[in-house]
């Protein structure tokens, strides 16, 4: 039963987008989904995907760290501050952003219609994931192997690269897999700052959005399928690394 | 592990400092922007037959969407940690799709199914039902973006917690069904919880897969997410940000929710 | 209500749990399943109970086939190692829990359960949580809770395993008691053959899926099947040709008749008796047990040779 409301749901409508890309053949599906301007789509967001994975990987085991080795006042409510970016619809998130960067700024930054913005909306989103994989891992992570590296002379830095790192890293990993995955396919946080210019702040999700409402359902299923399939890529990729680093343990 | 006092307090200060710049302060000046006008601008703006039409269609979605994945989501638990199977590992593996893809594909998938052109096009008009530009296919996508938070939330509580007390409940006489309501739905109630509350969220924000399925018709097909972006593209900024700071003040309140139902771990 | 059963297999996967196991176990006794980890004491139970099925084989309960019942309706009690407590009910509602979803009237389940809280010692404990009993307590309402439906048959899986040393030595004699007080036909596993030989009318000895052998623990101890039977039970040393328990051993400083010479290799004071670490002339190892008076009386070093006799025939065999 549960599989058929799951068929349903999912399975059928993704069955449907792999069927109408292939369905004028690959050759055609294939030129569509790599025109000029998909291509150029396609390496915006998976760049501006990669590098905000990267830093977000790092400011969210930061993060993590503070929330749960530190202890200051009002530290619970910091907490609950990260879950904002689940929480947020994306657009009300992508208005957020048009008001702290865009023509009215405050801060005198106008990012609208630039890549950059893209980098920044995706920064918004992709934030909670690493922060809230790592956390329960560091929260369990036994004390007692740290204590006896400063026992034998390690200093804290040390400690924490040799050490607790390592065991972080498989968490750190799942979690960068699931920013990846949301921020090669956002939409709703991206568009309004960046909005729609071909070739310069275009990410793909926007560029199956305007083959939709262009009348090219087989073009965006086209594009659909190459992005998907990149994303699943990547993300077996980091989930084949973070189980190696799994391994020896 | 004790770090040395100046640099917890660096680490802290960047922590804190990048939080504030990245989310408080974008979401701190909406509010701000809102209230600009006063507060009797702001009711003006809710109180708009479309705000209203699109509020109440909002919370209609999101209630029939997190009603029917709670009970897929537990059943799904049920299946991937009590089953026997052999393809379980498929399950769990289709349950992760809507964490993985874009909700404008989510959008054209359902086209493609639903729509004229698609699979079940002229079935469905033939039988007068309307998917694509109506709110069926709204709460199907909606449906299908926050599917799997239950199945996930309650799967490792599922596991954790194990068999032992309902093989218990079964040799004292309870039937399925009592175990089942006696036993095992109060030993989950948490991840439970917690998993509904996620759903919500999902649901009540689903933007981009809505908005390619709904044709964002005014008083029709127009949920409060969708009327923000009308109303951001026809230049009405205030009305924009009102209603994108009414979403919010929602979403913050759901927060709260979440913080509180949120499992031991990640709670402080 | 008697349990019988009649060439039992059960296999999970490639390992043969119970590989046809044949037992009974009379009526209103108390039998003790022992054997070491993976010996099948615990499927053996747990295909009783009904929480798994058997591969082939019979299993009866009180004379009634009970294969084709599920858990709810053979009529047993179960009590598990780690309690299986529901912990989102107070003690109350746990021990009540049986007679709740049978649908029982109020009063009649008020008054059951304050009868059995009073047979169990939990009687100011009834509307405390799970979470706020000790290890102890928490088993003696398990046991209250499997109690309180009258089984016909009750069955424990490794009921003291989790719990502290003395606080097992006290449940284990009041077990009994318990079991003298109402005699439902008891089958408990252990691992522990202190634990089987103390509690039991019947020790069953099984090992890697097999009985070795069943009878009354003096019985077995004293005439075991077989060597491994013998090791199990006890401590052992092979002198020769033959198994001697500890408390077999005599020494002396002096050559006797057949006396075997062995050098001393430590001597262990362990309070109410005092064991002597032996090492025989052939490389092996022997232990003698002796009361702290006759130790004294030697007044054994490390390295002293002493002889050995076995004052009582041993069981002679090399199986």
């Amino acid at each position: 039963m549960a599989t058929g409301y799951l068929s349903v749901i999912v399975l059928l409508p993704i069955a449907a987008v792999v069927a109408s890309a292939f369905s004028g053949g690959v050759g055609a599906s294939w030129s569509a989904a790599t025109s000029p301007v998909a291509l150029s789509a396609l390496k915006l967001t998976l760049i501006s995907a990669a590098v905000v994975t990267a830093i977000n990987a790092i400011m969210g085991t930061l993060i993590a760290w503070v929330l749960v080795r530190d202890s200051f006042p009002g530290q619970r409510i910091v907490n609950a501050v990260v879950d904002l970016p689940f929480a947020l619809p994306t657009i009300v998130a992508g208005l957020t952003l048009v008001a702290l960067y865009g023509p009215d700024s405050p801060l005198h930054i106008n990012l609208a219609y630039t890549s950059t913005a893209v980098f920044v909306a995706l920064l918004f989103v992709t934030l909670p994931f690493v922060v809230r994989s790592v956390q329960p891992v560091l929260h369990a992570l036994d004390a007692e192997m740290e204590e006896a590296a400063v026992s034998l002379g390690a200093s804290s830095a040390t400690t924490f690269r040799r050490i607790v790192l390592p065991n972080l890293m498989p968490s750190i990993l799942s979690g960068t897999a699931l920013a990846f995955a949301r921020a090669v396919g956002e939409y709703g946080s991206v568009v309004l700052l960046a909005s729609n210019i071909p070739f310069k702040s275009q990410v793909m999700s926007v560029f199956i959005f305007g083959e939709v409402e262009n009348g090219s359902p087989h073009a965006a299923a086209a594009a659909s399928v190459l992005l998907l399939a990149i994303s699943l890529a990547v993300l077996l990729g980091i989930r084949g690394l973070a189980r190696l680093g799994r391994g020896h343990r | 592990m004790s770090v040395p006092r100046p640099a917890r307090l660096g680490l802290r200060a960047i922590a804190l400092g990048y939080l504030a710049l990245l989310l408080l302060l974008p979401v701190g000046l909406v509010f701000e922007k809102t209230f600009a006008h006063g507060l009797s601008s702001v009711w003006a703006s809710l109180s708009t037959p479309a705000a209203v039409s699109a509020l109440w269609l909002t919370l209609e979605i999101t209630l029939i969407a997190v009603f029917a994945n709670t009970i897929f989501g537990v059943v799904c638990a049920l299946v991937l940690v009590r089953g026997r199977g052999r393809a379980r590992w498929l399950l769990d593996l289709a349950i992760e799709v809507p964490f993985v893809i874009s909700p404008v594909i989510v959008g054209l998938s359902l086209i493609l199914v639903y729509g004229t052109t698609g699979w079940f096009g002229k079935w469905l008009a033939t039988h007068g039902i309307g998917v694509i530009f109506n709110p069926l296919g709204m709460i199907l996508a909606t449906m299908f973006v926050s599917l799997p938070f239950v199945a996930r939330e309650v799967a490792p509580v599922l596991r954790e917690v194990g068999t032992e007390q309902e093989e218990a409940a079964a040799t004292l006489g309870a039937s399925r069904l009592q175990t089942f309501l006696r036993i095992t739905l109060p030993s989950i109630r948490w991840g439970l919880a917690y998993g509904v509350v996620l759903t919500t969220a999902r649901a009540l924000g689903e933007y981009g897969a809505v908005l390619v399925v709904s044709g964002n018709i005014s008083g029709h097909t127009q949920t409060l997410p969708l009327l923000v972006d009308t109303r951001f593209y026809n230049f009405d900024s205030t009305g924009a940000y009102t209603a994108g700071a009414l979403l919010a003040a929602i979403s913050i309140f759901v927060l709260v929710i979440m913080t509180m139902t949120a499992p031991d771990k990640r709670r402080l | 209500m008697a349990i019988s059963l009649h060439d039992v297999h059960k296999s999970f996967g490639s390992f043969k749990a119970v590989d046809g196991v044949s037992l009974e176990v009379p009526e209103g006794s108390l039998s003790a399943l022992l054997g070491p980890s993976g010996s099948g004491k615990s499927t053996l139970l747990r295909l009783i109970a009904g929480l798994e099925e058997p591969d082939a084989g019979e299993i009866a309960i009180g004379g009634e086939e009970a294969l084709a019942l599920p858990p709810q309706r053979r009529g047993i009690g179960f009590v598990f190692q780690h309690y299986a407590a529901f912990k989102h009910m107070t003690v109350r509602d746990n021990v009540a829990f049986g007679l709740t979803v049978r649908r029982r009237p109020k009063a009649e389940i008020r008054e059951r359960v304050d009868e059995l809280l009073g047979i169990v010692g939990l009687s100011g404990y009834a509307d405390r949580y799970p979470s706020q009993l000790s290890g102890g307590q928490r088993q003696r309402m398990a046991l209250a809770r499997a109690l309180a439906v009258r089984p016909r048959v009750l069955l424990l899986d490794e009921p003291f395993g989790a719990l502290d040393a003395n606080v097992r030595a006290e449940l284990r004699s009041w077990l009994r008691s318990l079991h003298d007080d109402l005699g439902v036909t008891t089958l408990i596993v252990t691992h522990d053959q202190e634990e089987a030989m103390e509690v039991a009318d019947q020790v069953v000895i099984m090992r890697a899926g097999r009985v070795e052998q069943a009878g009354a623990p003096r019985e077995v101890y004293r005439h075991p099947a077989t060597d491994w039977v013998m090791g199990f039970l006890g401590p052992v040393s092979r002198i020769g040709e033959t198994l001697v328990r500890p408390h077999e051993v005599s020494l002396a400083l002096e050559p006797e008749g057949d006396a075997v010479e062995a050098m001393v290799s430590r001597v262990v004071h362990l309070g109410s008796h005092v064991r002597v670490e032996l090492e025989l002339a052939d490389g092996g190892q022997a232990h003698a047990q002796l009361t702290p008076e006759k130790a004294d009386e030697l007044e054994l070093e490390r390295r002293d040779i002493v002889y050995l006799r076995h004052s009582q025939p041993a069981v002679a065999l090399s199986a």
